[in-house]
């Protein structure tokens, strides 16, 4: 299996001072699915957030290691943060639609990286919902405003826009928190469905979820990675006393 | 059944000060209005209402009044000043909360809020002294050789360039709004969630991108708020003006014409009216922009109010 994304011995800092990640290494492979767990406050979305630098927009914000992304470190101070980001989507904990249509709201991402045309913008919106399941559902409402939707659909919508920019890696940071049981289940569906062609990286605080839909998994506390294996053998076999602990509900 | 609850005398207290302050406040404006109303009777049984607003008229001698030239120089005034002001305002407000980096944010945001507070007065002394003679001497000749050379838009600048007249007025007033304009801009930028900021950037947006595409949408009803909000203020606004208008009761096609607001003809003839006619008239004048205001002031808290549902999950 090929790593699509290495990292090296990342530290991150925030700007207070506060020393979030320490010394993590690992591999997120191509075309699967990694679960990032781990109580309240233990670094996975500060983690997570590393990886399409969302942390610069934050002045004081500071990184050391290095991150690959297809060799290339993306912690390099020379990176181009707009091309990172195109490579490198993310959805957040709650719906986060634009105050737009339905249609304007993915084409948006579109057209950032530079497509013009205007039939080609109207083909990657219906491939980008189709993907997103929510093509049957919404193909009609185009115009409508997105904040009409519901928030399992502005989810999958928020899914559809990430994807739309054709990103390598696609970063959720707990996608199903918000959502109610019916919802989620599309969304997880979607989530599976998505590794044919992307990689994706998710914070959840939902075990059963990293244990249904990721192929690895990685353990966090105190901003270290406890554990990092095949799903499996974490929720089965874990080799850290702390994982086994936090797996199985003893604390967290 | 509803438990009867026994109050403490404290809070009973309390209580009826804090009403009686609120409804005292009720009471004032219900009392302006109702002598404005009895002031101005006389001139609204002569003049009627439409004839009044439509009237071109402002003679003191002939008892004939008329508002038509004092709304004529409020609405100049007014709208000039918000073009001149709010594409400014909205500047100032995008690099205060988007753009500035964090050291400078604190302290243009209170410099912002000092500025809203210099009485108008000190604008108006400003405008006749400094203002008005680099008008007359510079700015506005060079309109006149310019932009005043156009077909259409160049009757705005025919004239003698005195620079005691509507553009300078109105340029007054707008530098007067603009640090109000700007902080309520502010506020309604702030509205954006920033998750929602996040994932404009996480789509590889530009700052200009998200601040165009994002931010202006979801503040837009807000800022509209705080046009209106800046337009009620300067409707409202008398002693910056009062110096550089000129007060000359005319309707005319030329920027560098002195005119007459509302509020200046109140402040300068007050003491002239001599006859109950010409009292009546002036309060008649007070009576418009009362209503004018409340409306105004209305149409703003309407939006601000949208604004803050909408945007308030």
């Amino acid at each position: 299996m090929n790593a699509r994304l290495e990292v090296n011995r990342l530290n991150f800092y925030y700007s207070g001072g506060g020393h979030a990640l320490k010394e993590i290494s690992l591999a997120v492979y191509d075309k699967t699915v990694t679960a990032l767990i781990g109580p309240s406050g233990c670094g996975k979305t500060t983690f997570l957030r590393c990886f399409n630098r969302m942390h610069d927009l934050y002045p004081g914000n500071r990184y050391s290691g290095e991150i690959l992304l297809d060799g290339k470190n993306i912690l390099d101070r020379d990176m181009d943060l707009i091309w990172l980001r195109s490579k490198v989507g993310m959805v957040f904990q709650k719906p986060t639609p634009f105050p737009m249509s339905i249609f304007e709201n993915i084409a948006f991402g579109i057209r950032l990286v530079g497509i013009k045309g205007k039939s080609e913008i109207a083909g990657r919106v219906e491939r980008a919902l189709k993907g997103a399941a929510l093509w049957d559902e919404i193909g009609g409402r185009l115009k409508e405003s997105a904040l009409s939707l519901s928030g399992g659909q502005q989810q999958r919508l928020c899914i559809a826009r990430a994807i739309a920019v054709e990103p390598e890696v696609i970063l959720m940071d707990e996608p199903c928190s918000a959502l109610d049981p019916v919802a989620t289940a599309k969304i997880e569906d979607l989530i599976t469905g998505l590794k044919e062609d992307y990689t994706v990286v998710m914070v959840t605080h939902n075990m059963q979820q990293a244990a249904r839909v990721s192929d690895f998994t990685g353990f966090f506390m105190m901003g270290e990675l406890v554990e990092f294996d095949v799903t499996r053998t974490i929720f089965t076999t874990p080799s850290n006393k702390l994982t086994e602990d936090y797996i199985t509900g003893r604390f967290g | 059944m509803a438990v009867p609850v026994k109050k403490h005398p404290v809070d009973v207290t309390f209580y009826l000060f804090t009403a009686g302050a609120s409804l005292s406040v009720l009471a004032f404006t219900v009392g302006i209005l109702y002598v404005l109303l009895s002031e101005s009777s006389l001139a609204i049984e002569r003049f009627g209402i439409l004839d009044f607003i439509t009237s071109t008229e402002w003679n003191p001698v002939t008892e004939s009044f008329g508002a038509a030239t004092t709304l004529f120089g409020t609405a100049v005034t007014t709208v000039l000043s918000l073009v001149f002001a709010v594409p400014i305002a909205i500047g100032v407000a995008i690099f205060v909360t988007e753009i500035a980096p964090n050291f400078l944010k604190g302290p243009i945001g209170a410099a912002i809020e000092l500025l809203a507070a210099i009485p108008s007065i000190i604008y108006g002394m400003w405008g006749l002294f400094t203002l008005a003679p680099i008008m007359s001497e510079y700015i506005e000749p060079a309109l006149q050789g310019t932009v005043g050379r156009l077909p259409l838009i160049g009757i705005l600048f025919e004239g003698t360039p005195m620079g005691i007249d509507l553009l300078t007025a109105s340029l007054i007033l707008s530098i007067m709004i603009i640090p109000f304009t700007a902080s309520i801009s502010r506020d309604a930028f702030n509205l954006t969630p920033a998750v929602v900021k996040e994932s404009a950037y996480g789509l590889g947006a530009t700052k200009w991108e998200v601040i165009r595409s994002v931010i202006l949408p979801y503040s837009k009803l807000g800022i509209f708020g705080g046009v209106i909000l800046s337009l009620g203020r300067a409707i409202g606004e008398t002693m910056a003006v009062a110096f550089v208008l000129g007060n000359n009761h005319q309707i005319t096609t030329s920027l560098y014409d002195a005119a007459a607001t509302i509020t200046v003809t109140l402040a300068n003839e007050f003491t002239e009216a001599d006859t109950d006619i010409y009292l009546s008239s002036l309060f008649y004048l007070a009576l418009l922009l009362f209503v004018l205001s409340f409306i105004v002031l209305a149409a703003a808290k309407l939006f601000v109010i949208r604004a803050e549902r909408r945007f308030a999950r």
